[in-house]
């Protein structure tokens, strides 16, 4: 831990690092090249398939499904990317250190309330922490920020209102038990795990004084003008956005297959109990990788048919856990933690909705 | 450098795919985003283009340390949305949608009792919005002020043997940002000579009384359809 002593104003800024020679890539970067050939297989087969009066209509249903999760998020995404450059380069290590380093606790309850200073959705979430992470964020924190920033928000917060008439019980209920969920799998979760062990290893490798960028920045560049330290975010941004935007592409086509084949009749029909509705519902915000500021008005729509605890259940687990956030979180978590912390967000969200049932009933 | 020149290409036509929605892909971009989030689509495009000029920039030095042959699958798929948007010129969401997203009950559909909360309350008052096409969001939501009073309703028609009493579903989508939540309203509409010949997915001009059909509990808005023509997809085929 770098304290504030420690530091020099020269290593507020990433450091010039020298080129690094071409290397072979390891195990998982050669499974995931034949993993996004097959995609690109599957996606070429459908698209041709799509072509014959038999499969027109579904293909249609897919593309319009497809375009428009990837034409809304993608966006998002830049905007996140961006910001986490402008992170990368103007915000100062010793700030970071100052609010998140020494008390691991504070840290972390801080974290969980972000997204009310910064209202981020769930896909531009994820280059912002990819860069917090890079600038010595603890894991904890960084986990907390990350499932809670999306929910803890003014923007779905105003949603959630307008989707329930107002009542102001669903949107208290919702960031209060998103916050606390977040809260309590970053405590758990920052706690077990190393951030060697939890993070890719480009990230792993970089440490809070350098940028670890792959491009050849000069000096100039690190420490010159207002201009060349934009540029310099700028390229920041623009790594971030080619090391994960393919993940959203991947995850928004097999969301939007799922949309385009499965009837919301399908999920409804299994919840006959309470435990039942919940683990519907959260299969379905898992499925239908719908954006945090549109879900309530999904959710909104199972009122009367199934209990809040189960409508709450698929508002709090879709922003931190779809398909779409599980392949985006690989740019920068290992396979292992994202395995490990998907289960520990499933089962959190789980028994905290059953818990809420049982123990304070409410109806919405 | 190949890479990076790969890069390049792919930021640019990026670029141009949102630029080409925003211009003469509008009528593509309506049918997939609500157009109050079209902003988003200039914002888009205005860092791309960004990135654009700093990838170029930075190309002249360089020194990736991963090859092309390790990169171009994420680069190509990058390039598979721009390659569906060619399948969305003839996609529509239809009565297929519409079974698989609407709520099958007994003896027909569930309406949800909630509507997106965009709908303009200010112009609630306005005399001019009584006339002409209403939409089906503002039928539910002010139906006390047109309850047995003539409406005139633009929808897509769904015949269903399922339905009682010979009741045919006029129906649209709804949409909060985009058509991945998209949501089925709709309307029933009693039986009508001029219906028969109608197929199903056909777009209506329906004018007719405005009634409240109730079956098993379910309240649901119909209409006695007295005209019915045949008309053109609206430009905007999302009721707000």
């Amino acid at each position: 831990m770098h304290t504030k002593q420690s530091k020099q104003p020269s290593l507020e800024l990433p450091l010039y690092q020298p080129p690094a020679p071409l290397h072979d890539p390891s195990l998982s970067q050669q499974l995931g090249w034949v993993a996004g050939i097959l995609f690109l297989a599957t996606a070429l087969a459908l698209f041709l398939l799509g072509q014959s009066p038999a499969w027109s209509s579904l293909i249609g249903n897919l593309s319009i499904n497809f375009l428009a999760m990837v034409v809304e998020a993608l966006p998002f995404m830049l905007i996140g990317s961006l910001a986490g450059g402008l992170i990368e380069v103007f915000v100062p290590v010793h700030l970071v250190d100052r609010v998140f380093g020494h008390h691991h606790l504070r840290s972390i309850l801080l974290a969980g309330g972000m997204g009310l200073a910064f209202p981020v959705c769930e896909c531009a979430i994820v280059p912002v922490v990819r860069r917090l992470l890079g600038k010595g964020v603890p894991l904890g924190a960084a986990i907390t920020f990350l499932l809670s920033g999306p929910i803890v928000n003014v923007v779905v917060a105003a949603s959630t209102a307008i989707a329930y008439s107002y009542n102001w019980q669903v949107v208290i209920l919702r960031l209060g038990s998103g916050y606390v969920i977040a809260v309590i799998l970053g405590l758990v979760l920052g706690w077990i795990w190393q951030r060697g062990q939890a993070l890719v290893p480009d990230l792993e490798t970089r440490s809070v004084s350098s940028c670890g960028h792959e491009h050849c920045a000069t000096g100039a560049e690190t420490h010159g003008s207002l201009f060349g330290r934009i540029c310099h975010a700028l390229e920041h941004a623009l790594d971030d956005f080619f090391a994960i935007a393919f993940y959203l592409v991947i995850g928004a086509f097999i969301a939007a297959f799922v949309r385009s084949t499965f009837s919301l009749e399908f999920f409804s029909g299994l919840s006959a109990s309470p435990w039942q509705a919940i683990v519907v519902m959260m299969v379905m915000a898992l499925m239908l990788n719908l954006c945090s500021e549109a879900d309530a008005f999904i959710a909104a729509g199972f009122r009367g048919l199934l209990p809040a605890s189960a409508q709450l259940a698929f508002m709090v687990l879709g922003p931190m856990l779809d398909i779409k956030l599980l392949l985006m979180y690989m740019g920068l978590f290992r396979a292992r933690f994202i395995a490990v912390a998907a289960f520990s967000i499933v089962v959190t969200v789980f028994a905290a909705m059953l818990a809420l049932h049982y123990l304070f009933p409410v109806s919405f | 450098m190949p890479l990076r020149i790969a890069q390049t290409c792919l930021l640019a036509l990026w670029a141009a795919f949102f630029f080409w929605l925003l211009s003469a892909g509008q009528p593509h971009l309506a049918r997939i985003l609500h157009p109050r989030l079209w902003w988003l689509v200039a914002a888009g495009a205005g860092i791309v283009l960004l990135f654009f000029f700093v990838n170029l920039g930075r190309m002249r030095r360089s020194c990736a340390t991963v090859s092309l042959w390790w990169q171009w699958p994420a680069l190509a798929i990058m390039l598979v949305p721009i390659a569906y948007a060619y399948p969305l010129g003839q996609a529509r969401l239809n009565s297929d949608t519409f079974t698989r997203l609407a709520m099958r009950a007994q003896g027909g559909f569930a309406q949800g009792e909630t509507m997106p909360g965009s709908l303009d309350v200010s112009s609630l008052n306005d005399p001019v919005a009584d006339q002409g096409d209403i939409p089906l969001t503002r039928l539910y939501a002010k139906q006390e002020r047109y309850l047995g009073k003539p409406v005139e309703v633009v929808c897509q028609l769904l015949k269903d043997d399922a339905l009682p009493d010979g009741l045919s579903i006029c129906y649209r989508f709804t949409i909060f940002c985009c058509a991945a939540d998209a949501r089925p309203i709709f309307v029933f509409l009693k039986p009508n000579e001029t219906l028969r010949s109608q197929k199903t997915d056909d777009w209506l001009r329906v004018q007719g009384e405005l009634s409240v059909h109730e079956n098993n509990g379910l309240r649901t808005l119909q209409v006695q359809p007295e005209r019915v023509e045949k008309v053109k997809e609206p430009s905007f085929p999302f009721v707000f």
